[in-house]
């Protein structure tokens, strides 16, 4: 018998998968995507093929080149001091180097900003800074916008301080200067916007508070729109944008009928508690743990296709202790030589990487799995701790994107335009992006090496 | 001053900023030019407060985004950030928490609404709650439509459930979760008037009142007064902001600036080692910090009315025995806080002799006098210095062989002509605090080296930092930045003085008061809140 047949035999419609959330059992009835493949499982039963998800990932304070770049290009490369927690995935990621920004370069540890719009940063004033257009992941998530209940999803575990001022260092998503959109940090935060609208209703109540959402929300809609007469283009538009909040509130109540997945039981209460603050440790690998599988169920239920997951903040400022005193950016600073510190930093943020990979790899999806289905990009706001920069700048490229994406080896450029990379992975969900960036960075095409073609 | 003196002043600053400016400006400037934005967000703590204030204490109230604080303040950032999807579905989620804290709860829903309900759909106790809660959250009465509005939305669920209460924690929901609500909005009167500004209506007047001085909306008696049109009248106006005034409400709203201006939240996050000093609360001592430096400025503005330029030479300061024990000053009893003068041979003097200060722009191990240097530039003279370039290595060269000063260190910024432009305003400002540690003990050496403490403010020498106290409080740049930071904050509007020439007027019309006063803050609230720059938009 196919492999696909053997597959589907084992995933019954109602079947329901034993799990541990957070570390407390739960039950998660598994999503329809697998229920509804066709023979072969690579499309839906009606012919459309699997959704393709944009995902970046990014921590802060950059890589040491001399021992994150492997010294091979192509399939044959070999896994370099940095990237050693990769390993057991090493054949889902491939490595980018040798790109740059297309950066003006004020300031430093920015290049989050500029790596996801291909455009300058914008300085409001002297000392705060944002972004000069929407992020690549926002011009997904508009035109993916009818397909998910969720526009995108954005994840933050380290809550703390950030570098320096403006949205540009606390938010890799943006949509448009000004406005970014906020990582939540709290996993019982991100569980309620997921789950919420399903977890809360009974069958008889349910009706009901639709309505009564309903009409909560036609008050305020009416409320806004009265607002929004006589205003400048400005505040206007800062309105209609509350307003698009509103509307998407809207959509996923009256979507409720054609809900893929039902809703796991909520996450412990101890994640929920006070901010990770300073220390990353102990509570930020538990909740990185709990954020990447509430992020793997989103996905695999196809609330959303799109998101941004914040390991650390711009320029990150937490301290981690079983590495040593100080906070990391400091760190980055001060270490001197080989910056011991700092490369067990590096490495703790990719064994976190890990975890969301594997937590992907987990949930099986057509052929293979969710995480082939991803191409995500994991990257960080400076090429290195200590200068900082935005030369041979650090990309890695999890996942497939559905065959679209080339996976498993090292593309090494000569100084191109970095956002190229962003770009392939967001068109491989099938948005069109004719053209992304503007200035010296504007694109119309992706990185061709990374794409398959198909 | 000088014209010579002004061009000496302006040149130096002026090759650090061309080094590095981004584009400059441009979102803020074509606001400006266009008409200043006209709505704004309640801040995070102003919502709190306001939730409060009409609910009464012990509401739960769940996450809201910090807006990050562009501009300077949380009150510029709520006028320039949107609100992203996610926040809305917080304040959606928020409404929807206190409505039913509010409505479920026997004892405060009696206390709150006022009435007890009849039957199920009770139009005469569902009408006179709403009028009065519009009123509160919308900061100024509700028309017909919206009040036939929310009504009806109460009445219909009322009956639908047949439970009253169920009903009025719908509509309280779609109050609370309504951009009326959520935004402050200042159109001004229709009439424009001959110098192209509109007047602020009284209940937007209102409002900007009581979020400058107590941080929360306008309670009753602030919105009757607008109600009979009141604060239109100069007396009138006055009278209520003394009222405003003399509350201690008012002594927590201008903390809250000062907090802000000052980057108190990054001070609260100190902590200390256990092994190196006996003091009580090791993580709980950055905020202690935070209290001397609040308590000092309290006294000044409030208790004193005294000239504020005396923040920077005074030997007067709180101290609790935590402080004491970091100041080596005579133990004080306690944790509570007592006013002490330091002795006439302390090198502490004023603010900049703050553990807040000191310690606030350190590293968790070491100082940092570009960071020291930088944060007086930027916050008491109004000076941003833009952040360094790109691909630049910002580290200090190792300590090797021969103890070298962290002055001698920092020659590199000075030596290279393209690290100096910025650094030259800096580093020497910096440096001459050396003899406090990154905790902001005092020291005579830095381990076996020694300490030279001179340093030089735009050409001019000073020996200690008691020498640059007294310059900065004979500054005239000092008193304008501070009404410069105090405008932005009330009207959370970036002030565009260097390219608007009516800004410019609006801040030397200020300032100049601010000196008539004798430079005493506590007047300079009541000038800024009577002045025609606050009582009106353009």
């Amino acid at each position: 018998m196919s492999g696909s047949t053997r597959h589907r035999s084992r995933l019954g419609r109602r079947q329901l998968l034993r799990g541990v959330l957070g570390g407390i059992p739960i039950a998660i009835g598994l999503p329809r995507l697998g229920a509804m493949l066709d023979d072969h499982g690579e499309a839906y039963a009606d012919g459309k093929p699997l959704p393709r998800r944009f995902g970046v990932w990014a921590f802060g304070n950059g890589v040491h080149l001399d021992r994150w770049v492997p010294k091979q290009t192509g399939p044959a490369w070999q896994i370099t001091d940095e990237l050693t927690p990769l390993a057991p995935i090493k054949q889902h990621l491939t490595v980018v180097s040798g790109f740059d920004l297309p950066y003006d370069g004020r300031p430093h540890a920015s290049g989050n900003t500029v790596l996801m719009t291909s455009a300058q940063i914008l300085g409001v004033d002297d000392v705060t800074y944002t972004a000069r257009r929407a992020s690549i992941d926002q011009l997904v998530a508009r035109e993916l916008a009818a397909e998910t209940p969720l526009r995108s999803l954005e994840i933050g575990i380290d809550d703390g301080e950030a570098h320096e001022r403006g949205t540009a260092f606390h938010w890799w998503s943006h949509n448009g200067p000004n406005s970014p959109n906020r990582c939540i940090y709290s996993c019982r935060e991100v569980f309620n916007r997921l789950f919420g609208d399903i977890a809360a209703a009974d069958a008889g109540g349910a009706a009901l508070l639709v309505r009564e959402r309903q009409s909560v929300l036609d008050a305020i809609v009416t409320d806004a729109q009265r607002l929004n007469r006589g205003l400048g283009s400005g505040d206007r538009a800062r309105l209609e944008q509350h307003l698009e909040g509103i509307r998407a509130i809207e959509k996923r109540i009256t979507r409720r009928g054609a809900v893929v997945c039902a809703a796991p039981s909520p996450p412990a209460d101890d994640l929920v508690g006070p901010s990770l603050g300073v220390d990353y440790e102990p509570r930020g690998p538990l909740v990185n743990r709990t954020m990447a599988e509430l992020l793997a169920l989103a996905l695999s239920c196809d609330l959303t296709r799109v998101f941004t997951y914040q390991l650390v903040k711009p320029g990150s400022r937490v301290a981690i202790a079983s590495i040593g005193f100080g906070r990391y950016h400091d760190i980055t600073h001060n270490e001197p030589g080989d910056q011991p510190k700092c490369t067990a930093t590096i490495k703790l943020f990719m064994r976190e990487l890990l975890v969301l990979a594997q937590a992907l790899k987990a949930i099986p999806e057509g052929k293979g799995t969710l995480l082939d289905n991803c191409g995500i990009l994991a990257s960080s706001d400076c090429t290195t701790p200590k200068v900082h920069g935005s030369h041979d700048f650090p990309m890695l490229v999890l996942g497939n994107a559905g065959g679209r994406i080339k996976s498993g080896v090292h593309i090494r450029g000569k100084g191109e335009n970095a956002c190229m990379v962003p770009l392939s992975l967001a068109r491989a969900t099938g948005a069109k992006i004719p053209e992304f960036g503007e200035g010296k960075g504007r694109l119309t095409q992706g990185l061709a090496a990374l794409e398959t073609g198909a | 001053m000088p014209v010579v003196l002004a061009l000496t002043l302006t040149l130096p600053l002026g090759a650090c900023r061309q080094l590095n400016r981004p584009d400059g400006n441009a979102a803020t400037r074509a606001s400006a030019s266009g008409g200043e934005p006209v709505v704004r967000r309640l801040t995070t703590k102003q919502y709190r407060n306001v939730l409060t204030d009409i609910f009464g204490e012990g509401l739960v109230l769940p996450t809201l985004d910090e807006e990050p604080a562009t501009g300077g303040f949380s009150t510029t950032g709520a006028s320039q950030v949107a609100t992203s999807f996610q926040g809305v579905e917080q304040y959606l989620t928020a409404a929807d928490a206190v409505a039913r804290q509010v409505l479920t709860d026997e004892a405060r829903r009696y206390t709150v609404v006022g009435c007890v309900p009849g039957v199920a759909v009770d139009r005469p106790c569902a009408s006179r709650f709403i009028d009065r809660l519009g009123r509160a959250a919308f900061r100024r009465p509700l028309d017909s439509d919206e009040r036939q509005r929310f009504l009806d939305l109460a009445l219909h669920t009322a009956q639908r459930r047949n439970d009253f209460w169920a009903g009025l924690r719908v509509a309280v929901t779609a109050l609370l979760a309504s951009p009326s609500f959520i935004y402050v909005i200042e159109r001004g009167r229709p009439e424009l008037e001959p110098n192209g500004r509109r007047r602020l209506t009284s209940y937007e007047l209102a409002t900007r009142l009581s979020l400058f001085l107590w941080n929360t909306g306008p309670d009753e008696v602030l919105l009757d007064a607008a109600a009979r049109d009141e604060l239109a009248d100069p007396a009138g106006l006055r009278r209520h902001v003394l009222r405003l005034l003399a509350s201690p409400r008012a002594k927590l709203g201008l903390r809250n600036f000062f907090a802000e201006l000052y980057r108190m939240d990054a001070v609260e996050m100190i902590r200390r080692e256990k092994d190196k000093m006996p003091v009580t609360s090791v993580r709980a001592i950055g905020r202690t910090m935070k209290e001397e430096t609040m308590l000092v400025l309290e006294h000044n503005v409030f208790t004193e009315r005294e000239d504020f330029r005396k923040l920077f030479t005074t030997r007067d300061t709180f101290l609790n025995r935590d402080m004491a024990l970091i100041y080596q000053a005579k133990v004080v009893d306690g944790g509570m806080f007592t006013k002490i003068m330091l002795p006439e041979d302390s090198p502490r003097r004023g603010l900049l002799g703050h553990a807040s200060f000191l310690a606030g722009t350190s590293a968790p191990d070491k100082t940092s006098p570009t960071v020291r240097g930088k944060w007086i530039r930027e916050t008491l003279l109004c000076e941003p210095i833009p952040a360094p370039p790109p691909n630049v290595d910002t580290n200090l060269p190792p300590i090797e062989g021969e103890h070298k000063s962290l002055r001698e260190r920092l020659e590199e910024h000075r030596l290279d002509f393209g690290c100096n432009k910025c650094h030259q305003l800096i580093d020497p400002i910096g440096l001459s605090f050396e003899k406090f540690d990154h905790f902001g003990e005092y020291r005579e050496k830095d381990g076996e080296v020694p300490i030279d403490t001179s340093g030089e403010l735009d050409g001019k020498p000073f020996a200690s930092p008691v020498e640059l106290g007294q310059m900065l409080a004979a500054d005239p740049r000092v008193p304008s930045c501070l009404m410069r930071n105090l405008f932005s904050y009330a009207t959370g509007r970036i002030l565009q003085d260097k390219h608007d020439r009516h800004d410019q007027r609006a801040l030397a019309e200020l300032t100049s008061r601010f000196e008539r006063s004798g430079y005493r803050v506590f007047a300079a609230l009541q000038a800024l809140t009577t002045s025609e720059a606050f009582t009106h938009v353009r």
